[in-house]
């Protein structure tokens, strides 16, 4: 049987950190915003606009992505072991509104056992981690609707008719508030949206 | 497995105790004790299991699980310390990284059987039949 050592981590990824470390490195750790940055820049904002895309990228690091039911407590786990690595994300009925941060979220994780074996951890407890891959996921989630917007914006402003312009600026702004907000107050509704499908599940099964 | 009704007797038996006896220290009658040594009565109520354990000096708990009253409790309990053994390992493997995502601040033991269930997915072993 042949010995297995350290994970083996995707060279992108790798590659990745090492350019986050010599340009973040004093002081050390950088915000997560700053990291969520560099980490659509690296890897380019149009590959992980939607889930499916981000699902394209996991799939060309050699991360399997599998959407399955996990126990109450768990909303997504990742694990690498050898040259395996795994992430999983709760199957639930209402999950779509989730699986985009989760999977942020477990990408930040893998992120982090990269910059802790290179000797830079970002934090060391087991909750700061979580905390910190938390407003990771958020931050990239602001900065790739952000940019989409922009981008709509920019198409509304070339609307010949005055007030159809106008119509259409005032629209993208309410849409871009309540993007903006269900983003930020995204863990605190998903408490509440997956409990009551964590119910519906048990009710189901029993 | 020994039923309970001879269990019953073969502890009385140990102890050198008559039915009589166990009678006066448990305020249970000896006919009663008798039918149930025989298997003729079930196993009695666990309060009456807490007086035959004092006077037998026994463990109430040994009684108990004899008479079919641990039995889910005590599965229960040995399957969670097998889980934590288990996860205790997958934590200290220094060659296996895993993450979370959690709801709340910690795992609970359907979350930590799920993440041994995945190291031994990952890794090829045994470890909940190890431990």
């Amino acid at each position: 049987m042949n010995e297995v050592s350290q994970p083996e981590y995707p060279q992108p990824l790798v590659t990745f950190c090492q350019g986050a470390v010599s340009k973040f490195a004093s002081p050390w750790p950088p915000e997560e915003s700053k990291l969520a940055d560099a980490f659509i820049a690296h890897f380019s904002l149009p590959k992980l606009a939607t889930f499916e895309s981000q699902l394209k990228l996991c799939e060309s690091l050699g991360i399997g992505v599998s959407e399955v039911i996990l126990p109450d407590n768990l909303r997504g786990h990742n694990c690498c072991y050898g040259n395996q690595r795994e992430i999983q994300i709760h199957n639930g009925k209402l999950h779509f509104i989730t699986r985009e941060h989760t999977l942020l979220h477990e990408l930040r994780e893998i992120l982090e056992y990269i910059f802790r074996d290179m000797g830079y951890p970002t934090a060391n407890e087991r909750s700061a981690r979580e905390d910190r891959a938390e407003t990771f996921a958020s931050c990239v989630e602001k900065d790739i609707f952000g940019d989409m917007l922009k981008g709509v914006f920019q198409a509304a402003a070339e609307i010949g008719s005055k007030w159809k312009r106008w119509g259409a600026f005032l629209l993208l702004a309410l849409l871009g508030i309540a993007g903006l907000f269900s983003i930020t107050m995204l863990p605190a509704f998903e408490e509440q949206i997956l409990d009551a499908d964590s119910r519906n599940l048990r009710n189901v099964r029993t | 497995m020994e039923t309970f009704g001879p269990y019953l007797k073969r502890l009385r038996r140990t102890k050198r105790l008559s039915l009589k006896q166990v009678e006066g220290a448990a305020g249970v009658s000896n006919a009663y004790l008798s039918q149930i040594e025989r298997g003729i009565r079930k196993p009695p109520h666990p309060d009456i299991l807490q007086r035959l354990a004092k006077a037998y000096e026994e463990p109430v708990e040994e009684l108990l699980e004899a008479a079919g009253y641990l039995k889910d409790a005590q599965g229960r309990r040995i399957q969670s310390q097998k889980i934590e053994r288990a996860f205790e390992h997958v934590i200290t493997d220094p060659k296996y990284r895993y993450g979370t995502r959690l709801k709340g601040a910690t795992l609970n033991l359907h979350a930590k059987r799920f993440i041994v269930e995945m190291y031994e997915k990952m890794t090829g072993r045994k470890i909940l039949e190890e431990t």
